[in-house]
Formats: structure tokens, sequence, C-alpha cells
């Protein structure tokens, strides 16, 4: 069993810590700035000073409180698009997986069709149709998430729906949404957990990307994305208006994928039955239909 | 004949000298190329569709012509008129055209296309235009008469300088055969270029017309580039990809500034930027209340941003109406001061400020925009940037499709009356709403003959305009451009107050 990923968990307790205490974290207002202190540098250089620890930018607003509030950004879009698309993508996964039949075509040609889609020309175009606002971006990043949903918890649904237990409750004359509510969700839960970690780095850096190419959070919100496009034009002279939302941004997929790994690794069973952090690409993505991986009882509870 | 083939020779010869360039003018050679700020509209190829600000003009200088034009050292310029005479009682104006002057299709510039190009204009001011001058009569092929319903002090303004695109002549014949959608595919007019290739986003090409009327173009080809991005546009200039480049602003300007072989080229220019309230005559809007209005001026430092955007190039004047125009009258100043527009705002029920939606603006003046919106955020005026491409923001402006804030520009020239009348009273293509005091006043002094009393009117119009916060002016614009070595004229600032490169036949790029 991988250990705890100390690294990971401290950067994210300290990103959502931030997040919900960032007015009273940030020395400055985020959007408001003099312009007569414009683009001073960082404290270690010349003409740096503790006031702004990471500098100003060229509207002489100061970067780290930028940063702080930024992170508000990227935390909420993460939560709200994935929280709508998990929900939305588990439902239908659930459904599809354990009705088969008709529905399960429909749905699942549906979801080819998400998953075929480029998804950041898609989402340009969408949030350039429906005005960049925050929230267009967070629906146009759960409309283009929820396929990833929808497949995963399929094919767990496949698996699951073919356990004793349940069977036993087919037979017990359950009704089919019973059947899903009590049996079957609870056993996707681990996946659903591994699967939405996963998503959090891709969505921060989804909604970075429509920030970075102006159809994102509308400025002057302190969106991370914004800031970068904002200051590449000065990179040569004052680097650190991109560099220092350039490394948030990077710590933080960074440490949300390793969060998301580890995660898989303790909550997958398939990779729990080859013990510890296993190679992923030996081991096949979704259990052939009608049987658990290797014969092993799928993880879950037992109906009582 | 004694001599047939010196007969034969001499007319050959002749011949030539006919056809050829004016003597002493060198043929047009190279290629000067621009990046510009804003993409490219095809709307701006057809002088029919000026909306009212100065852009077009960017295009119609190089490839159309007008009757009367600002020109270097004379602000209405006989073009392909060569003279004007205005009856003693101000009813008739009517205009000899230049002879032999032709399209860049071989066709003669007739008065027939001037009265068509006046009829068919549908741009700013066409209404008042059509209302005023009912009638236009072709005399004969060289002589076109206007005839006006009444006297019109400021018929010349509109028709004769940049604040409109009435007077610009297109070929009557050509468009009929192409239609309006084709003219703007392939656009044909009597200006010192003519067109060559559009590549919408990318780039516009014009290639010089030889037998312009004024003097050969020095330049053979022209390239636009369409570059919104100014880091690209400096890295162009830098590189020689690019010979002028329009708008640098702060760091990047002071950059242009330091780097050998470059050169700066602030321009003062006519155009005025402001921000418009478009809610202020809602009246659940906060900006219904005038302290509101009042608040917003007051948040906003109009000096600083001067010296960190536009290095202290442009002036900051108070008013939507450039100083140069005729009738400017000069409001007092708002002092920034954020303790007493904070005051205001809690005076008018918004102690803790408000949501103001978006401030609407173009990519071109986003900088200047997001600066301002920060001064209204540091008072609680809180905004978000919504930058349209300048031709969409400009149409949707003017189709009243804007809601909450607006950052304005205009660089059309004219005379107060004209900017009032496009921005301010109730008609214009701008106009949101208005005050019944202001459209009693403006119809006043359009029907007043008396320079002294209209200009009275006209000032009071100003002031009411000023003591209603109408609007947040900015500045007027010092526009900042820059120019490569190869550049031996750029064209910047010949004609006063104009923003862009003109006359285009008069660029020259160095040992041409």
């Amino acid at each position: 069993m991988s250990r705890l990923p100390w690294f990971s968990g401290a950067v994210l307790l300290a990103l959502v810590l931030t997040a919900v205490l960032a007015p009273v974290l940030a020395p400055h207002s985020p959007t408001e700035g003099d312009i007569t202190r414009k683009l001073i540098p960082p404290v270690w250089m010349e003409r740096g000073g503790w006031e702004h620890p990471l500098g100003t930018d060229r509207f002489g607003r100061d970067v780290l409180s930028r940063i702080i509030h930024g992170s508000r950004i990227s935390v909420t879009v993460s939560l709200i698009a994935i929280g709508v698309a998990g929900t939305l993508g588990t439902a239908l996964g659930l459904i599809s997986g354990y009705r088969r039949g008709l529905t399960d075509t429909v749905l699942m040609r549906l979801t080819d069709i998400g998953l075929s889609l480029p998804t950041i020309l898609i989402a340009v175009v969408m949030v350039a149709v429906s005005e960049p606002s925050f929230r267009n971006v967070v629906l146009v990043i759960a409309l283009l998430l929820w396929p990833r949903f929808a497949r995963q918890i399929r094919g767990e649904t496949l698996a699951v729906k073919e356990q004793d237990f349940v069977a036993l409750a087919v037979v017990a004359g359950r009704s089919s949404a019973w059947i899903i509510r009590r049996h079957i969700f609870p056993n996707v839960v681990p996946t659903l957990l591994v699967i939405s970690t996963l998503q959090v780095g891709y969505v921060i850096l989804l909604e970075g990307t429509l920030s970075f190419l102006g159809v994102g959070v509308p400025p002057p919100n302190p969106a991370w994305g914004l800031m970068i496009a904002d200051g590449r034009g000065f990179l040569a002279t004052a680097w650190w208006i991109s560099l220092f939302p350039g490394l948030a941004m990077l710590l933080t997929v960074l440490a949300v994928n390793l969060m998301g790994d580890w995660l898989r690794d303790r909550l997958d069973p398939k990779l729990r039955q080859l013990g510890g952090r296993a190679d992923v690409r030996t081991v096949p993505e979704m259990a052939p239909l009608g049987s658990a991986i290797d014969g092993a009882p799928a993880s879950g509870r037992l109906p009582t | 004949m004694r001599h047939p083939r010196r007969l034969f020779a001499s007319v050959l010869v002749l011949a030539v000298l006919a056809l050829a360039p004016a003597p002493g003018a060198a043929a047009p050679d190279g290629q000067m190329t621009w990046a510009v700020h804003i993409s490219l509209a095809p709307t701006w190829f057809d002088p029919a569709e000026t909306p009212g600000i100065g852009t077009p003009f960017m295009i119609l200088y190089a490839l159309h012509d007008a009757l009367v034009k600002p020109m270097p050292g004379n602000a209405m310029a006989p073009s392909l008129a060569e003279s004007w005479t205005a009856s003693k009682d101000g009813l008739t104006y009517e205009f000899v055209l230049r002879p032999g002057v032709r399209f860049h299709n071989g066709e003669l510039v007739t008065a027939d296309d001037v009265k068509f190009s006046f009829e068919r204009y549908r741009g700013a001011a066409a209404r008042l235009l059509k209302e005023r001058v009912p009638v236009v009569e072709v005399v004969d092929a060289r002589r076109v008469r206007f005839r006006l319903k009444e006297p019109w002090p400021d018929f010349m303004t509109y028709y004769g300088s940049l604040a409109t695109g009435a007077g610009w002549v297109v070929p009557r014949k050509y468009l009929e055969k192409v239609g309006d959608d084709g003219f703007k595919k392939a656009p044909v007019g009597a200006g010192p270029y003519r067109f060559v290739s559009f590549n919408p986003g990318i780039e516009l090409v014009l290639e010089a017309h030889e037998h312009y009327w004024r003097k050969v173009p020095s330049v053979k080809r022209l390239v636009f580039k369409a570059v919104p991005d100014e880091t690209t546009r400096l890295a162009m200039l830098k590189r020689g990809e690019a010979d002028v480049v329009y708008l640098l602003q702060s760091e990047l300007a002071e950059e242009a500034r330091r780097t050998t072989g470059l050169t700066l080229r602030p321009t003062p220019i006519v155009s005025t930027h402001w921000i418009v309230f478009l809610d202020q005559w809602d009246p659940k809007s906060p900006w219904a209340d005038r302290r509101v209005r009042l608040a917003a001026n007051h948040a906003i430092d109009r000096q600083a941003m001067n010296d960190a955007i536009t290095l202290g190039f442009s002036r900051v004047t108070w008013s939507v109406i450039p100083q140069s125009f005729d009738f400017y009258w000069q409001p007092p100043a708002y002092a920034h001061d954020p303790a007493r527009a904070k005051q205001l705002l809690a005076e008018a029920g918004y102690p803790g400020g408000f949501d103001a939606g978006d401030l609407w603006c173009e990519p071109a003046t986003a900088t200047m925009s997001e600066a301002a919106a920060n001064y209204l955020q540091a008072v609680g005026i809180r905004t978000r940037l919504r930058p349209l491409e300048r031709a969409a923001f400009f149409k949707t402006y003017q189709e009243k499709k804007l809601k909450n804030l607006a950052y304005s520009i205009s660089g059309a020239f004219g005379n107060a009356a004209i900017r009032l009348e496009t921005f301010v009273a109730a008609g214009g293509p701008y106009v949101y709403g208005s005050y019944p005091d202001i459209d009693g006043l403006f119809r006043e002094q359009a029907a007043e003959l008396d320079r002294k009393r209209r200009e009275a009117t006209l000032h009071r119009i100003q002031q009411l305009v000023h003591d209603k916060a109408m609007y947040a002016p900015i500045w007027e614009l010092g526009f900042i451009h820059a120019q490569g070595p190869r550049v031996a004229e750029a064209g910047l600032g010949l004609i006063p107050g104009w923003a862009f490169s003109a006359p285009y036949e008069d660029v020259k790029l160095k040992g041409k």
C-alpha cells in the first residue's frame, strides 16, 4: 500500500485554507491597485519591498493578493464543475449500466460523442457564444466533463450488477431504483472519488486555459490563467506577473494529480488485488461484462 | 507623307507619355507594412457605412476619395472636387469635379456617382443629412448641386470632414453590378491605392493606383496586418516584419522608445474616451442617481492613467468633445477623491458599493478600461470587463444592445454639435436616453444661424452634460504609434487630429 502523499496533502490543505481565508490572508485587494505603483518587482529584487512581496502587475495590483484570491476561483470552479459533471455522469452511467439495452446504447453513443469532442476548442466556442462569465465557464466545463464520469461509472455498474447481492435483491422484488441506490451506487463511490480527484487538475488547467485565451472568467477577476495572460507581454521585464500564478497552478495540479494517483491505489479494487501501487497499464480499464476482475468478489457492502 | 516612320514613332512616344505617370514622378516601389491594433472589418471598405467613429477612414483614405476632405495644411481640402461654392442664402452648394479623375476600374468619376454616393449613404447622421438636403441635382457630368431645405452652417462639416462618409464617392455602375456585399468583397474606389486582397483577421493588401490625381504614390504595396496583441506588434516592429505599428502603451511604448532604430510617434488626435452610464435612464438602476455617476467621476485618477498608460501624451480634458472642436466648452475638473466618491455612494444608498455589471469595451481600449475598472472597484463599484472586437462593439453599441457601462471612444471629426448629435442628443446613433432640457437646446442650436447665440446654446448643453454627470470623461488620447528604420514618412500626424497614417500617397520608404 502506497504511503500517504504528504506533499500533496499539504499543498491541497494550503490551497483550501487559502481559498477559504483569502480575504484574511491577502494583504491587499485583488482588484484594486495604484497604477502609479505598477510593475514593482518581488521583495528580493531591487525596488521590491514587503508591501508587495511578489510584486505588482501592470495596474499596480498586488500579485500575491491576486494569487490568493485566484485560488478561490480555481477551487470553486473545480468543485462546482466536478459536482455538476459528477452528478450527471454518475446518474447516466448508473442508468446506462444497469438498464442496458436501448437506453445503454443511446446514452453510451452520447457519451462517445462527448468524449470525442476537442475539449478546449469546444469550450472556447461555447464560452465565446454564451459570453464569458464565471457561471458559463463552470457550466461549459461541466458539460464537457460528464462523459468521463458516465463511461467509468457505467463500467463499474456493469461489474457490480453481476454480483450475487444484486441478484438476490432482484429476486426479492426490489425496484431498480432501490437496487441502484442501495447496492450499485455505494459500490461505485470509490471509483467516483478517484475520477473526481483526477479531474480537479484537469478542470483547473481548463479554466486557466479559457481565462488565458480571454474567454474564461472576465477581468479584473484574479483568475490564474488571466494573470498569466496579463503578464505575457512583460516576460522579459516583469516576469513575476506570469511566473507566480503559473507556479501556483503547477503546484496545485501536481498535488491534485499525485493525490488522485494515491487515492486510486487505495480505493481501486483492481489495483488493491494486485497489491499496492501497480502499473495501471497492465490492468484492464473495465471488467469483462458479467464478471468481476479475476473472479474476485467486488468490493462493496453485502445486502443486510 | 515623307517620313511615316518618324510620324509613327512620335505618336507612339506621345501615347506613352500620356499614359505614364506624371512627369518627374518615380514609379511606386517597395512594400510598407502596418501592424494594426484592431481586426479590420469589410464594413470599413464602404464609405456608406461609416458609423460616426474615425476607424473606417484608416482604410477609406487609401481606397477611396471624397469631394472634400481633411488633408495636410487644410481641414477641408478640395479633392475630387476642384472647387465648390455656397449660395449667399446658404441654401445651395455646388461642386465642380476635377476633370479626368478615374476609379480604379477605369471609369470616370462623375457627378452622377457623387449624387448616388450621397443618396446611398446610410452611416452616422444619414437621416439628418437626408432631411436637411432633400435634393441633389446633377447639373452636368462635372457639376453637382446640393439643395438644402434651410440654411445649415454645419453642412460642410458633415459633408467635407471625417464626421461622416457621405462625401466619399463610390462608382455607381460597379456598385449596381456587384451589389453591397460584392462591393465589400472587392471594393473599387478613386483613392491612391486599389484593393488587392483581404484575408479576414489576417491582412489587407493594397497596391498603388498610379494614375491617382494628386500624385503617384511612392510605395507600391501597402499591407495592413491585424495584430490585436500589443506585444506581437512590437516584436514585429523589432524584427522588421512591420514598418509602422499602431497603439503601444506603458512599458511597451517605453521599450520601443529605448530600442535603437525604432521611433516612437505619439500622435495627438481628436479621439476622446469616456465611460457611458448606459443605464442612467432606468429608474431602478443605481446609475439613475446623479450622486453615483459623480462618485464614478471622482473615483478615477485620469492623470495617473495617462502617465502610466499613454506616457503622459494624452490630455485630460473632462469632456467627450475634443478641445480643438468648434463650440467646445471647457468643463471643470473632477478631483480624484476616493473618499468623496465613497461618501457620495453612501448618500445614494450604497455604503458598501454595488455590482455595476459589465463594462463593455473593445480590445484596443481594454487596458484603459481595466485601469478605470480598478479605480471604480476601489470605491466599491464592481464591474466585469467585456471586450468585443471593434466592429462588433460599435455595431452592438449602435443597436442599443449593451447594458451597464461602456468605454466609448470617437475619433470622428466635426464640431461640438456633431459630437453631441452622435452621442448625447435624442435620436443619435449611440444615444441610449436623453434629457428634455438638453434635447430642447439641441434643437434650438440646430436652427440658429447667429454663430454667437449658437455657441452660447452649445456651451449651455455641454454645461448640462457636465452638471448631470452623464459620462465619466477619461481623456483626449495621445495615440502612441511607432515606426521602424525603413520608414522615411509614415504619414502620422500630417493631417492634424487624425489618428492614423494619411494621406497614403505621401508615405515613403527610405532611399525611394
